[in-house]
């Protein structure tokens, strides 16, 4: 029996439902928790670079 | 308003780990891709509201956004086509480190900033809604985002086009020049070059791309400028493409399924195609970066190498698969030249199942005179694959979801296991990959220096060596000279064209540039004169103790011969034999490098079985 769940719940919100035009006006607090972690990411970018023949890198 | 984070389910993430994802696995990725783009924008448009006349002489930022979500009410396939393309995620990006001190700029804050009002006018005119705007101009050029550029030639290195798009026209006009954008924009035109796109289509399904030499924000952080490719090397690159994706079609049908969702652009690299180079970032998801490949084989080994990244960074964006830490943990990972963190071992880990797959599938419809070197990518890519999963699976630093997605992993490496190869490519395959093993550690594995200096001390006196399992080694990254693959690229001309390494055997040719510092040692070991090769080693260490490439083919021509019993300890610890053994030197020069080796593992509790430290 696979004990991992059928959904993995993710760190990041689902905009789905918000219409494009609240964006600016959503409440930043309810964005926050996945902005930071978004943020981190973009603060360390990165980058895959490979070299050939057939690779030499990640 | 209520929301919840994305889910994913775990069927998808097993499909991930399995090298494949469907079309329905990249969707949900390309959700969790757009609600980080909207993230990213809120911040953006948040950090430059609190930063008046930071756009001058350009209209507000907030214009910008007022006219996206002015575009999409209109068509929300215009705001979706800028809005998610791979260039504006790099954008973005590099927006929030420029602004926090992260990036360096050249330009005017305003003409990187303002690309933002670039991408609203091109989702405007998409949408057919009208608006009057201005835009940078950099070095007499304006980038439309997803549409193409703009030649103002005559304009000074910043500067400001004003724009204007009404009922489904376009115009830009800056210092006296205009440029009327062509009524297909997807042609060239007077002053203007299209963002050109290619559609290739196989056994019904199509791959439908960028083909980007002209967005700024195409490479991996920084602007770049345009590198227009000309017409014949425009016609080389849709047609090697076509050929690509028939062959990624027939061989890997499935993957070309979730390929034809997720893989939106190809990015040219400059370079010849002797070597091919190809990169991806995670904050453009859907863009590869190619060089001019030499073949459509190269190619498709490229697109599925890149894709895979590509689809790890989206999962990444939605759940860690390593703890926080991870990457200040550095390790060996069987395809890098240096010490590799964690999550480098991981994307690496990805690609090279994807890598082996590919050839897995290839080496069974290949033409008999690439059968061999199909037989050996296999081999020696999943040989990599496994070797990368096992420092990963024992790190206590995967997350309960990286954990899944690494047994996914190491279930599919499992099963491509099963295929058996021919003795030759496998034993090439075998020796290239304890042969690259051997030379990292030698280069950046640093014995405790008291414990080797109390090694050699036993050795010079007659003495057994004790407590060698205990010997610790620092991490401490070579850094200095370029390693050359000689011997790897041996391999690949033995396997492709026996008759040139024929002549290079008989030094009939000279040693070829892809093979550059192979000596006729490497030659011998590569052609199966493991004993010849072996005593060339021995003589070259004779002369020069420390040369690593003498350390590295002695220590795969024993492990072909069985010559010494310590070719295991030969083979998993050279660079412990190889400083015991010039401590050795020091004091006594004719010794035999095996002899050292010999008494070390004679301290193994088997020895001949030594065990990796």
């Amino acid at each position: 029996m696979d004990l991992f769940p059928e959904d993995v719940e993710t760190d990041l919100i689902d905009l789905a439902e918000l219409p494009i035009s609240q964006l600016r006006t959503c409440d930043r607090a309810l964005l926050s928790r996945s902005m930071r972690r978004i943020l981190i990411q973009v603060e360390r970018p990165r980058a895959n670079i490979g070299q050939g023949p057939p690779g030499r890198a990640d | 308003m209520e929301f919840r984070n994305h889910r994913l389910p775990r069927e998808h993430l097993d499909r991930l780990a399995d090298g494949e994802g469907s079309p329905e696995t990249i969707r949900i990725l390309l959700a969790g891709e757009r609600s980080r783009r909207l993230l990213l924008l809120r911040a953006l448009l948040d950090d430059v509201s609190r930063r008046p006349g930071v756009l001058e002489p350009l209209p507000p930022l907030e214009d910008a956004w007022n006219a996206l979500v002015a575009a999409h009410e209109a068509d929300p396939a215009a705001l979706a086509e800028v809005v998610l393309s791979p260039q504006l995620g790099t954008w973005v990006s590099r927006m929030m480190r420029l602004l926090h001190g992260g990036a360096a700029i050249q330009a005017p804050p305003w003409v990187e900033l303002g690309y933002l009002h670039a991408a609203a006018f091109v989702a405007a005119f998409r949408a057919g809604i009208p608006l009057a705007t201005r835009l940078p101009a950099s070095h007499g050029r304006v980038f439309l985002p997803a549409l193409g550029m703009a030649r103002l030639p005559a304009v000074p290195a910043w500067n400001m086009a004003e724009a204007e798009t009404a009922d489904g026209h376009a115009w830009l006009w800056c210092e006296g020049q205009k440029v009327t954008i062509p009524e297909n924009p997807q042609a060239d035109g007077p002053d203007w070059w299209a963002l050109r796109r290619v559609s290739v289509s196989a056994g019904g399904r199509v791959l439908d791309v960028s083909i980007d030499d002209l967005d700024p924000y195409r490479d991996l952080a920084d602007p770049v400028p345009p590198a227009r490719l000309d017409a014949a090397d425009w016609e080389r690159w849709r047609a090697i493409l076509a050929d690509a994706w028939r062959l990624i079609d027939g061989v890997w049908p499935a993957g070309a399924d979730a390929m034809s969702v997720g893989l939106v652009s190809i990015v040219p690299l400059p370079g010849d195609n002797r070597e091919t180079r190809s990169a991806s970032s995670g904050d453009a998801f859907g863009a590869a970066l190619i060089s001019r490949p030499a073949d459509p084989v190269t190619l498709a080994v490229s697109m599925v190498h890149e894709f895979e990244h590509i689809k790890l960074g989206g999962l990444l964006h939605l759940a860690p698969l390593l703890a926080e830490h991870a990457n200040s943990v550095v390790v060996y990972a069987p395809w890098r030249d240096d010490p590799r963190p964690l999550a480098g071992l991981l994307q690496g880990i990805h690609a090279f199942c994807g890598i082996a797959g590919f050839w897995a599938r290839y080496r069974l419809v290949a033409p008999a005179e690439e059968r061999a070197v199909a037989d050996f990518e296999f081999a020696y890519a999943r040989r990599q694959t496994r070797m990368g999963l096992a420092t990963l699976l024992g790190s206590p630093l995967l997350t309960d979801v990286g954990r899944r997605f690494a047994l996914g992993v190491a279930a599919r490496v499992r099963a491509q296991s099963a295929q058996r190869i021919p003795r030759e490519p496998a034993r090439a395959a075998w020796a290239a990959a304890i042969d690259h093993r051997a030379g990292w550690r030698i280069r950046h594995l640093r014995p405790d220096p008291d414990r080797v200096h109390r090694l050699a001390d036993a050795f010079l006196a007659g003495r057994p060596a004790r407590a060698v399992d205990a010997v610790r080694c620092a991490m401490a990254p070579d850094t200095g000279g370029r390693w050359h693959q000689s011997r790897l690229a041996l391999h690949r001309i033995r396997l492709h064209a026996p008759e040139r390494f024929r002549r290079l055997a008989t030094r009939d040719d000279p040693i070829p540039a892809a093979a550059y510092g192979a000596v006729w040692a490497d030659i011998a070991l590569v052609g199966g004169s493991s004993t010849a090769a072996e005593a060339a080693y021995r003589a070259m260490i004779a002369t020069d103790p420390g040369d690593i490439t003498a350390w590295t083919g002695l220590a795969v021509a024993t492990a072909a011969n069985h010559s010494t019993s310590a070719w295991r300890l030969l083979i998993r610890r050279p660079e412990l034999i190889r400083v015991v053994y010039l401590a050795v030197r020091e004091h006594r020069t004719a010794i035999s490098p095996t002899a050292v080796a010999e008494w070390l593992d004679a301290d193994s509790p088997h020895p001949g079985r030594s065990r990796l430290s």
